[in-house]
């Protein structure tokens, strides 16, 4: 690594460090350790909410999405301005006036606390491997294509993030994830405009676009109405909602944000801030994507982005069949940029339609080849093959000069640890607000309290660290239980719906309407091809559907809300 | 701190036209991306 990459991320952990150091000081108790005092403003607690959102996959992952499949994944955000509209009316002034710490307490509040202990414990389990994972990806990544450790990474990214966020609480936590959002911006922008200068100086940003038009790269409205294509219009809006009304809603990581808002209002505007940069922020992301689609029609790509797999590929058995298939990958790489520059000269002209089929011909040609190396790479692993996530690494690291690829990294890193301090902090926010106060000491000092908040972050930061070293081994196993974790936000929305929605719905049947909204979403997943962005519409309905049925079984509730 | 006051952006006097803003910027981006798709085709 260049020593002026190695001096950016030098300063960038300098000044998070200071940063958190500043900003964490005097935390006497939960209020101020879990809600910052709840004395946050709103372009704060709106950078802090987008910056635990964008993890490093986003960043990494999205761009790999656009090149390999284009920009249609940006529907999936098309239902969170309305989600945020719609939380802004009804579920975030329930919270903020019941002067909740975590959106599980508002239910024993109206319910009774089985259904909070039940909502609460899918959370943990749901997120409680998830911070695993976002550890390990970007990490694994990182040490293949940068050539950097792995586990040195791991321990980078984990303990770092729990260690201050440990020693700061919360007020630390977003004002530093605050100062990572806006480098996540700045590396985004400045990919975005790395890429564009990669172009060739005949290629115009039109042309660009035009070729990534031909190949299906700049697709972002899909009005599909089939259920089972995943990002269409409508998967997007209606699903959309849902999936974002769960998220926003129901996860402890986001809410634990907005309630540390100063008022209302500093609540509100922060989601409607959300509402107003998303899209355009995902658009940036996979119009990078895209465009390096186009950089990789001039430059010649490896044939796989993964540089690990090429290389035991190249030592392997199967060298021979590789250097033959790598042969025939120049000559239709050749090809394919060729027609690529006669398609952007004939743009316009009654040439066009005959250089586009043309191009997409050599285009289709090109694929196959690289599909004929990825097979071979999938036999020589012996497991699925996909190097999507390894696509915008491996340009960063091969075009971009010293000191960008250092901004570039700290805005991966930025990314990888806001998305941690957040589950930390909502995690342990459960587990002593949820499980500890709850169960075992309901009355203690401020101090004791605190210092069980702080262990708590530590212990979550330890298992999420050590699961992520132990992630190549566990690896199937964790994902297996995030999958099966994410399916459990539209059954607990539908607990809030319950909640602030009707009156007469009890605490038998909010309880027993999350274990049905939790096995019609797996139900769902098992014997229908529908889109999973569909999976919290129907939990959300079957847990407010039978919610609402087995209350009228039993006496209306007293509500306290 | 953590006052309930519920006063709208000054800059549209009610959460109502702010909402509405919101949505119909929504709607916006939606017809800016649908161009978008089209143009590049």
């Amino acid at each position: 690594m260049h020593v002026l990459d190695i001096v950016v991320i030098g300063i960038y952990f300098a000044l998070i460090a200071y940063i958190g150091y500043r900003t964490g000081r005097g935390n006497r108790g939960m209020e101020d350790f879990f809600l910052a005092k709840r004395a946050m403003p709103w372009y704060v607690i709106g950078l802090s909410v987008m910056a635990t959102q964008a993890s490093a996959i986003t960043l990494i992952g999205t761009t790999g999405q656009a090149y390999v499949d284009g920009m249609r994944f940006i529907q999936l955000y098309f239902g969170l301005p309305l989600a945020m509209v719609i939380l802004c009316v009804t579920l975030v002034p329930f919270f903020y006036r019941a002067r909740v710490f975590t959106a599980y307490e508002f239910l024993e509040k109206r319910f009774d606390g089985k259904t909070r202990s039940l909502t609460s414990f899918l959370f943990l389990l749901g997120r409680g491997l998830s911070d695993a994972v976002v550890i390990y990806a970007p990490s694994v990544i990182l040490a293949i294509v940068f050539g950097l450790d792995e586990k040195t990474l791991i321990l980078t990214i984990g303990a770092g993030a729990t260690v201050y966020t440990a020693l700061g609480g919360m007020r630390a936590v977003m004002w530093v994830e605050a100062w990572q959002m806006m480098i996540i911006f700045l590396g985004i922008l400045f990919c975005l405009g790395a890429v564009i200068a990669g172009l060739p100086e005949d290629i115009s940003l039109v042309e660009a676009l035009k070729i990534a038009g031909a190949a299906g790269r700049t697709e972002t409205v899909d009005f599909t109405l089939d259920p089972s294509v995943t990002y269409t219009f409508w998967s997007g809006v209606v699903g959309g909602i849902f999936l974002m009304l769960s998220y926003f809603g129901c996860d402890q990581s986001q809410v634990q944000r907005y309630l540390t808002g100063s008022s209302l209002t500093e609540s509100r505007l922060s989601l409607l801030f959300n509402a107003m940069l998303k899209i355009p922020m995902q658009f940036v992301i996979l119009l990078t994507g895209a465009l390096l689609f186009v950089f990789y029609q001039f430059e010649k790509p490896p044939p796989i982005f993964n540089p690990v797999s090429l290389e035991r590929l190249r030592e392997s058995d199967h060298r021979d069949e590789l250097a033959s298939l790598e042969r025939e990958y120049d000559e239709v790489f050749a090809a394919r940029k060729a027609r690529a520059s006669g398609f952007a000269l004939a743009l316009s002209t009654e040439a066009e339609p005959e250089a586009r089929r043309r191009f997409l011909d050599a285009d289709a040609r090109f694929s196959e080849v690289r599909g004929r190396v990825v097979a071979l790479a999938e036999e020589n692993e012996g497991a699925r093959f996909n190097d999507t996530n390894y696509v915008f690494p491996t340009f960063v690291l091969s075009q971009l000069p010293p000191g960008v690829v250092g901004l570039i990294l700290v805005a991966i890193f930025a990314a990888a640890m806001s998305t941690v301090e957040s589950e930390l902090t909502s995690l342990s926010s459960a587990t002593v607000i949820d499980f500890y106060r709850r169960y075992l000491r309901r009355e203690a000092s401020d101090s004791h309290y605190l210092a069980v908040s702080r262990a708590a972050t530590v212990a979550w930061g330890a298992f999420a660290t050590l699961c992520a070293m132990y992630m190549g081994r566990l690896g199937s196993a964790i994902e297996a239980v995030n999958r099966i974790g994410s399916n459990f936000y539209g059954p607990i929305l539908g607990v809030f719906v319950l909640a602030v929605g009707t009156k007469r719905t009890n605490g038998h049947g909010a309880f027993v309407g999350v274990l049905a909204g939790v096995a019609a979403v797996q139900l769902a997943s098992r014997l229908s091809d529908v889109s999973f962005l569909y999976y919290n519409l129907i939990g959300t309905a079957a847990s407010v559907g039978v919610g609402y049925v087995v209350s009228l079984a039993f006496p209306s509730p007293e509500r306290s809300v | 701190m953590g006052e309930e006051t519920d006063s709208p952006p000054p800059i549209l006097g009610t959460w109502r036209r702010f909402y509405f803003v919101v949505v119909v910027n929504t709607l916006l981006v939606y017809g800016l991306l649908l161009l978008f798709s089209r143009f590049a085709r």
